[in-house]
């Protein structure tokens, strides 16, 4: 199934999203592989994303296992060498549907990268063949800190760790061992276990009981496939794949559907909902909020690193800009502000607001108005510039809409576009 | 199960591995002995029911009880009691009831050592929908059958540096076409019509792929079963929206597991499956897999079905098709009718009453 249905349905939005199709044919040598899946965004004067966002929709690629064990899964290898450490699929009850179990809503999020996925397999002694699953400190605190995070933003009230610990005591211990201490991190979230035998059988007789689970590969597997069996199928359930960098969206259990491809029988909702989500997850960093002429939009960024800190709005209408005060006051050496507005907010703001973003070294502070997509305000401290910094406080003229992708990109910012493009 | 007919085909295929006699018995007429092992917490009480309703349905066995409680042999190894492997040796047949896993007993679990003593390769469970006990799901008819000794359960773990384990997963060229000849054995003498081998070898390419060979290699012998590979994944997702599809399922260790559970929440859980162990030299050991519920223990309330039904298991594979029939149809019927159940299949009987119950029934038929 490819992703062209669900990219004619996204043509017909406002939002421009360009998607461009890749093939996944491995790297020639000397090219990173890996920018061939980037997704680039149209830039057209009113929406303007301000940098490429590492965003990539994709159908299953199939596997044929008939091939020598050199031939890899082209899959597993998108995922490792992107490093999406996480799998995540929500199961939910769609209404108007007949299935045998109602009002199913569990979110899973599977550990994408190690575990029996990771192809480390020999033949010892002919007739004796022996596969590594691997189960490291690492990934498994990263897994259950990405569940339990994701639990508290969704309001979740409970995280299930799925495994098999009793009889894997190292492997699944270990993986066991780490979602427990990050759950001693979040007492607010309930903390359970369950095997993963006997998750399945409690899954097709009361599945209700699930919340969040967390699990490490295989059972992700498995369980992810139960889930989308009990809501209805392979043809709705979208599955989002997260890493530090890069994204991807498909569908949740990844079939080809080889029996029957071609004869327009196949059901698109699953992309059409990977898509939805993929467009989520671009308004994170992107466009502003309530761009209606209320207020402002401000987001903190990390000078060194890049990252987003915290992006927030807030109403200059309705609200007072004694919470934008409290939000700007407490600024962290090194962070990058960043502001975009639709009206001028300035009638509401106050002295102390208007001396704290002129510190900042904005001059465009008087120009905030009539803008819908982030403009550099200025950055909190002094000495100890980064290069971005450094380049806007000495090119005035960069303060402003025009000259903001280019200078993002510098070195100790936001990741950089591709080597070839600079 | 057409056990006088199964029995000498499998000890025929399985002289490949163990030169052995058969000797064919009609157990029609001869008193068999089975060894029991009625196990811990509610083993016993749903022993005794079993015990009666064979009673009542004047079954040919003598019981020879036992005890597997695990003990230091010389050498230091863990093993069985002596005069639980001598009676199961001799008898060849066995029925288990619930075993304590110990937690920190010093010795590896009971079914473990067992799986071990007798090398019981194969873990055969049918799951048939139960008319009267309603689930989801209606008209399953399929048959998980689940290597036992190797795979994922190997137990060979490392720790390779601080924070990095592996756990091996062993696939082997002759356990995987011993279970791939039983699978298609057990369909061929029970009027089986397909065979689905489970596997992931898109992704675990050697070690699964090994285990498809042997199913592929096996099945051109048996050119009367269909045979058919799917993914796990696949399976698992087909299962829970259409499980009429699936006849007799064959895997390793760990998706046995699973699916074998996944199977048994199908029809109704872990309370009313039945479950058959085969191993190497004509053992059979027929058991219950739920746990031992100490929480009930003792006080007359717990649901003999799954010890039950894995005991018509048995009868069918001792041949002893009239009163395997009897008992199980006064097993149905009983539970159908829903006035005295216990409590887990809707009713609030005791377990005596249910067993008097079906007593009367069989008795009756």
């Amino acid at each position: 199934m490819s992703p062209s249905s669900s990219m004619l349905m996204m043509s017909k939005l406002l939002r421009p999203v360009f998607l461009q199709s890749r093939s996944a044919n491995l790297a020639q040598p000397g090219k990173n592989p890996v920018k061939e899946y980037e997704c680039s965004n149209n830039t057209n004067k009113m929406f303007r994303m301000e940098q490429p966002l590492n965003v990539t929709q994709s159908g299953n690629i199939e596997t044929n296992h008939t091939m020598p064990p050199s031939h890899k899964s082209r899959n597993n290898l998108l995922r490792t060498s992107l490093d999406l450490y996480s799998n995540v699929i929500h199961c939910r009850s769609m209404p108007g549907l007949q299935t045998r179990h109602k009002d199913i809503d569990i979110i899973i999020i599977r550990e994408n990268t190690e575990g029996e996925y990771s192809s480390l397999e020999h033949e010892s002694v002919p007739g004796v063949v022996e596969s590594l699953k691997i189960i490291t400190k690492s990934n498994s605190l990263r897994i259950a800190e990405y569940a339990f995070k994701l639990a508290r933003e969704q309001g979740r009230k409970k995280v299930t760790a799925v495994h098999k610990a009793n009889i894997m005591k190292l492997g699944d211990g270990l993986f066991l061992q780490c979602c427990k201490e990050v759950a001693a991190g979040y007492p607010d979230i309930t903390f359970e276990n369950m095997i993963v035998d006997n998750t399945t059988m409690q899954l097709v007789s009361r599945p209700n009981q699930f919340d969040v689970m967390v699990m490490p590969n295989l059972y992700g597997n498995v369980v992810s496939n139960v889930c989308a069996g009990l809501v209805g199928g392979p043809g709705l359930v979208p599955g989002a794949n997260y890493g530090r960098d890069y994204a991807v969206f498909e569908t949740a259990t990844r079939n080809t559907g080889k029996s029957i491809a071609g004869k327009n029988i196949a059901n698109p909702t699953a992309m059409l909902l990977a898509s939805c989500m993929m467009l989520d997850h671009l308004r994170l960093m992107s466009s502003v909020k309530n761009n209606v002429g209320r207020g402002v939009n401000i987001a903190l960024v990390n000078g060194v690193t890049g990252e987003l800190i915290e992006a927030r709005f807030f109403d200059m209408w309705e609200g007072d800009v004694n919470e934008l005060l409290k939000f700007i006051r407490p600024l962290h050496e090194g962070t990058l502000v960043f502001v975009a507005s639709y009206d001028d907010p300035a009638t509401k703001m106050n002295e102390e607001a208007r001396k704290i973003f002129t510190d900042l070294g904005s001059t465009a502070i008087k120009d905030l108005a009539f803008r819908d997509s982030w403009v550099f305000a200025g950055a909190k401290g002094i000495d100890d510039k980064s290069p971005f910094e450094q380049h806007i406080k000495n090119n005035k003229n960069n303060n402003k809409y025009e000259g903001w992708p280019e200078a993002l990109e510098m070195e100790g910012c936001i990741p950089q576009r591709s080597l070839e493009e600079q | 199960m057409s056990g006088y007919a199964w029995r000498t085909t499998v000890s025929r295929a399985l002289s490949v591995f163990k030169s052995q006699t058969t000797v064919t018995r009609n157990y029609g007429s001869v008193i068999k002995t089975i060894t029991l092992i009625p196990g811990d917490g509610i083993g016993p009480e749903i022993s005794s029911a079993v015990m009666k309703i064979f009673d009542a349905a004047k079954v040919p066995v003598h019981w020879e009880e036992r005890n597997v409680t695990a003990i230091k042999g010389p050498g230091g190894k863990w093993m069985i009691p002596p005069e639980a492997k001598e009676s199961m040796d001799k008898s060849k047949i066995g029925l288990k009831g619930p075993l304590k896993t110990p937690i920190a007993a010093g010795h590896p679990s009971m079914n473990l050592l067992l799986r071990k003593t007798f090398d019981l390769y194969a873990n055969v469970r049918p799951c048939v929908s139960i008319e009267g006990y309603k689930t989801a799901y209606s008209d399953v008819d399929l048959v998980t059958i689940r290597e036992n000794t190797e795979g994922e359960y190997s137990g060979i773990e490392h720790v390779i540096v601080d924070g990095v384990v592996q756990s091996i997963k062993l696939i082997t060229e002759d356990a995987s076409r011993r279970i791939a000849e039983f699978a298609f054995e057990y369909a061929r003498s029970n009027q089986r019509s397909t065979v689905t081998a489970v596997h992931k070898a898109n992704i675990m390419r050697m070690s699964d792929g090994l285990f498809l060979k042997q199913c592929r290699e096996v099945a051109e012998n048996y050119k009367d079963i269909k045979f058919t590979e799917m993914y796990l994944d696949t399976v698992c997702l087909n299962m829970v929206q259409e499980p009429t599809q699936f006849d007799v399922l064959v895997m390793p260790n760990l998706y046995g597991d699973i699916l074998s559970d996944l199977c048994a929440g199908l029809i109704g859980g872990l309370g009313v499956t039945p479950s058959g162990n085969i191993g190497a030299n004509g053992v059979a050991i027929f058991e219950s897999v739920h746990g031992t519920a100490p929480d009930i223990a003792g006080k007359d309330l717990a649901n003999p079905t799954a010890l039950l039904l894995s005991a018509v298991m048995m009868l069918r594979h001792m041949g002893l098709h009239e009163q395997s029939r009897k008992i199980q149809t006064a097993c149905y019927d009983t539970i159908q009718d829903k006035k005295v159940v216990t409590k887990d299949l809707g009713g609030n009987a005791k377990c005596s009453e249910f067993t008097d119950e079906i007593c009367r029934r069989v008795r009756d038929l």
